[in-house]
């Protein structure tokens, strides 16, 4: 049974990619980029989407960071000091979102259509286990969104769609530099009447790389050698601070 | 310049990183305190999780407090054993504080406690150093010549445990030293501050030491608290940069240096005044901080 499953897998894993390049092709896309570096300099990065479509549609395209659990508190005043008091966890919550439009959302198709393709921050759902108050789930929730938002990690608006001609489009998505590491997958979307006729999905890996990486990748798996260091470069400029004194 | 801190895992201006150390620094050249007060809160309000701008600040203090344990120690102006017996109660105090600091992370209320506590520290600091420099210098007399000192309140005398500490020339409990280390190793694990600024007058009022010695004996019960809570953080919170702490020091390194001679042309009265002035300021403006109401009541962090 067990062999039988994993021939099937094996078997999908071979099928399916040419089973999802074969079909009509109504929409294709590739990615400037399909890494980002988060290096020691790093400061954002700008990530462009190409893309064909065959015959007319709107376009939808959103890009989706790795998913966190993010807890969000409401401060109240107690005895006078604002403190943290009511708390709701949502599970799912992409660490980056942001998505580009050809025409605004709601003409584009019904919100639970948009709802089912996560397109646009109306239609973002995260999951709580915590309280079935729907009157709470909403409010935090809009409040993780302008929270998000402040962060540059939401979009303000959806972005545009640049036609450079009818069949031909881009689509520049701009990373802050705080965002989280981890895979990205961008899901673009050609719809019709309402309905999404075709979609099209790549990734993007964005990791720490280089020096950065390495001083993470230390400080977890060594953390009692990176401790030692850590120490050791204190004494050293705190003895190099002395002796620049002593010298005057 | 960004740079990206790897730990906490964000772009810093490394300009502003620089300049805050180098500011910090100034101080400790000039008034011969840490500056730990100043560095920790702007650290958060930059964004940097509190849990890394605390573990940081730790490995920063090493540096500091080094720097200036050298000049001590050859001037003689060091009691071990008196640090010996605060760094007991401190190793305690800072084992304990890491534990603190993990629970009010989990029932979310760090971001209270640690400016609630600064506020009751500073104000409480700065307007005692306000009054004591205040009068000493309206009453134009030395205020170390007549310190009151708490060491013969009938309650230290009462304590177990006595015991000779010649170099200081004192007779006390070791209790009174390992509790005032204890309160030290506390403040340096959940607010990432070495605390110099309460440990000295503590010296000076409760124990009764030599003035003389205090500095250079808090100093060093200071690096090695730090150095301690430097590792726990690293090791059971994964929360020192070492890129944030390489600027906060390089940047320190810089400032004690202008401070120093800074601090040569200012009368003790006035940097005493000064600097109660900032301990005030700064735990005014965390104050409103807490009592306005906030903009955005939501706050939201990854778990």
């Amino acid at each position: 049974m067990v062999m039988r499953i994993i021939l099937c897998l094996v078997l999908f894993a071979l099928f399916a990619p040419v089973a999802m390049a074969q079909p009509s092709a109504n929409l294709n896309i590739d990615l400037s980029e399909r890494s980002i570096d988060i290096t020691t300099g790093f400061n954002g990065a700008k990530i462009v989407v190409y893309g064909t479509r065959r015959g007319e549609g709107d376009i939808a395209m959103i890009i989706r960071g790795p998913e966190q659990s993010i807890v969000v508190r409401r401060k109240s005043r107690v005895l006078g000091v604002w403190m943290n008091s009511q708390s709701l966890r949502f599970n799912d919550v992409p660490g980056f979102y942001a998505l580009a439009l050809s025409r605004p959302a709601e003409s584009v198709a019904p919100l639970s259509v948009l709802r089912r393709y996560n397109i646009g921050l109306d239609a973002l759902v995260f999951e709580t286990d915590d309280g079935n108050d729907a009157e709470k789930i909403d409010t935090f929730r809009e409040a993780l969104i302008r929270t998000q938002q402040m962060k540059g990690l939401f979009p303000m608006e959806p972005g545009p769609v640049n036609f450079v001609d009818n069949d031909f489009f881009k689509v520049e998505f701009k990373l802050p530099a705080n965002v989280p590491a981890g895979i990205y997958r961008v899901d673009t979307f050609i719809l019709r009447d309402g309905v999404v006729t075709d979609t099209r999905s790549a990734e993007l890996k964005v990791a720490q790389n280089g020096f950065s990486a390495e001083i993470f990748l230390f400080a977890h798996n060594q953390s009692l050698a990176y401790a030692v260091i850590a120490i050791l470069m204190a004494l050293f400029f705190g003895w190099g601070a002395h002796s620049l004194l002593r010298r005057d | 310049m960004q740079v990206y801190l790897p730990i906490a895992e964000m772009s810093v201006p490394a300009e502003s990183i620089l300049l805050l150390g180098t500011f910090v620094g100034f101080l400790s050249g000039v008034f011969g305190v840490g500056g730990g007060f100043l560095m920790t809160p702007f650290l958060i309000f930059m964004g940097i999780p509190p849990a890394i701008a605390v573990g940081t600040q730790a490995n920063q203090l090493v540096a500091a407090s080094l720097s200036g344990l050298f000049s001590h120690t050859k001037r003689g102006n060091v009691d071990f054993k008196m640090g010996g017996m605060m760094l007991a109660g401190s190793l305690i105090g800072s084992v304990l504080g890491v534990l603190v600091f993990r629970l009010l992370q989990h029932l979310g209320q760090i971001d209270v406690v640690i400016p609630l506590l600064y506020i009751l520290l500073l104000t409480t600091m700065g307007l005692m150093m306000l009054t004591e420099s205040v009068s000493s210098l309206l009453l134009k007399k030395d205020p170390e010549s007549s310190t009151p000192s708490l060491q013969h309140h009938p309650f230290f005398q009462k304590l177990p445990y006595k015991m000779r500490f010649p170099r200081s020339r004192l007779y006390i409990s070791a209790l009174v030293p390992a509790g005032i280390g204890f309160i030290g190793g506390l403040l340096v694990s959940i607010l990432g501050i070495g605390g110099g600024f309460l440990l000295v007058p503590a010296m000076i009022y409760i124990l009764g030491m030599p003035t003389l010695l205090v500095v250079g004996t808090s100093l060093f019960q200071i690096m090695i608290t730090t150095i301690v809570s430097t590792m726990m953080h690293a090791v059971a919170n994964h929360s020192v940069d070492l890129v944030l702490a390489f600027l906060l020091i390089i940047g320190g390194v810089v400032g004690a240096q202008m401070g120093i001679r800074a601090g040569k042309r200012i009368k003790g009265v006035y940097a005493r005044i000064i600097l109660a002035a900032m301990l005030l300021l700064v735990s005014f403006e965390l104050a409103s901080e807490l009592l306005i109401r906030p903009h955005e009541l939501y706050s939201a962090a990854v778990r």
